[in-house]
């Protein structure tokens, strides 16, 4: 069979080749010119003339290079610079997140807020009777106005994430009700702190949910 | 011309017979490294010391000794002017910048050999210039003699300009550099068959070209430009 262009630039680069091929080539003179033609081919590719660069090329890689240079260095410059801003915002969120989420101070306006920020720590202590309580109260006090403090409200948001943030809302405000009428419910004291243990766990995750998506918004 | 045979191996260790030459330069007279008819430039080791301490004149020797072979690659492969340009230009970009990282291991016209052939498959690579390519008619040069070579040349010249820019950065890379079809896999992200395919499909369009297509007047299709080697 005669042999492909593929076995034909096999034997003329000298690359291993089937036996067959090789054989129709030695036996067949049209094979034979088909070899000498595409070695005559590379030579002539290889004796094609060479060209000269256009004028003014190496002044225009100077430009070019000493532009990429400066840019270089102006880049270099600039990423110590965006990496330091860059720690220490990281820093700052770091400091932000690691506070208790009850250290905020801006003014609330929940139950709880008020009677924290009336009434003192000891006459607290008095009026529900254990300093646990009491804790729970302060806490709960604290956490309102934290939430107050997140001001910004996403004007998207994912519907699971609006759906949790109303749960949580509507359980604070049901707890909210039972508190406001405990004496009316004849709660026990037991009770009562239950339901401020439960009121400062809502809080917090609701506080949690509304810091984290106000962190996604700066991005 | 000295006919001494070296044999060298390459970057990759393939030996290859090389043709130890002096060649003239348009500025000067160089040693030349020949492979597979091409004619390598050699210059001081001193040059290149210098360029990798900075020294403008080292780099600007650099341009004067390889730039005609980095050009002429590209005029090859990229067939356009204007984008042999490019690809000149962002080869030398590349070897100011990254001069000190070449380590002397092979002859530095290699390495800037292996960077210009980089910098003209990047750019057939992009869409955007493979376009640019088409529209663009590209310009031949004259041959140094006329009579039948001359035709045959301008003939080859023409036919080359005219297969696709894949087949013809293959068989150019092939045939006359010398690259072999695993470096050119390699280099183009592809297989070694692909490579074959692409050198065959080549010869088989060239041949189509040559013996199909009536030579054109010369005169009226070639662009006069000097012979580098």
């Amino acid at each position: 069979m005669y042999p492909s262009i593929e076995n034909l630039l096999k034997i003329r680069d000298g690359e291993p080749v089937d036996a067959d091929a090789r054989a129709y080539v030695e036996a067949d003179p049209s094979a034979r010119r088909e070899l000498r033609r595409l070695r005559q081919v590379q030579h002539a590719l290889q004796n094609l003339p060479g060209f000269e660069p256009p004028a003014g090329a190496w002044e225009r890689v100077i430009l070019v290079a000493e532009k990429a240079t400066a840019r270089r260095a102006r880049r270099s410059w600039h990423w110590p610079l965006r990496g330091a801003i860059a720690a220490s915002v990281a820093i700052l969120a770091v400091l932000f997140v690691a506070r208790s989420p009850e250290d905020f101070a801006p003014m609330g306006t929940g139950p709880a807020t008020i009677v924290a920020d009336t009434v003192p720590m000891n006459r607290i202590v008095e009026i529900v009777g254990t300093p646990a309580y009491a804790s729970l109260v302060v806490k709960s006090a604290r956490l309102d106005r934290a939430l107050d403090s997140i001001t910004y409200q996403p004007m998207l948001m994912r519907a699971s994430t609006a759906s949790t943030i109303t749960t949580f809302e509507d359980q604070i405000a049901v707890l909210d009700d039972r508190l406001m009428f405990a004496s009316s419910l004849d709660l026990s004291p037991r009770q009562i702190e239950a339901l401020w243990q439960q009121r400062v766990d809502l809080m917090s995750g609701l506080f949690y949910l509304r810091y984290a998506r106000a962190q996604r918004s700066g991005y | 011309m000295s006919d001494r045979k070296l044999k060298i191996l390459t970057g990759h260790g393939n030996p290859r017979a090389f043709n130890l030459c002096v060649q003239p330069f348009p500025a000067a007279t160089h040693l030349t490294v020949e492979i597979m008819g091409n004619h390598m430039p050699l210059v001081d080791p001193t040059i290149v010391a210098g360029a990798q301490r900075g020294d403008r004149a080292a780099h600007a020797r650099l341009f004067e000794v390889y730039s005609p072979m980095v050009y002429t690659v590209a005029r090859r492969i990229l067939i356009s002017p204007a984008l042999a340009e490019d690809a000149l230009q962002g080869t030398f970009v590349e070897v100011l910048r990254k001069i000190q990282t070449y380590r002397g291991d092979a002859n530095v016209g290699f390495w800037i050999k292996r960077i210009a052939v980089n910098k003209c498959l990047m750019h057939l690579r992009s869409s955007w210039i493979s376009r640019r390519v088409d529209i663009e008619v590209p310009d031949i040069p004259c041959p140094q003699s006329g009579g039948e070579q001359a035709d045959r040349q301008i003939a080859l010249e023409a036919a080359l300009a005219k297969i696709s820019t894949t087949a013809r950065a293959v068989v150019w890379l092939h045939d006359v550099e010398g690259y072999t079809h695993k470096e050119i896999a390699r280099l183009m992200g592809r297989t070694t068959s692909f490579s074959k395919s692409q050198l065959a499909r080549a010869h088989e369009r060239l041949r189509g070209y040559l013996d199909g297509d009536p030579i054109e007047d010369g005169s009226e299709i070639c662009t006069p430009v000097l012979k580098t080697c």
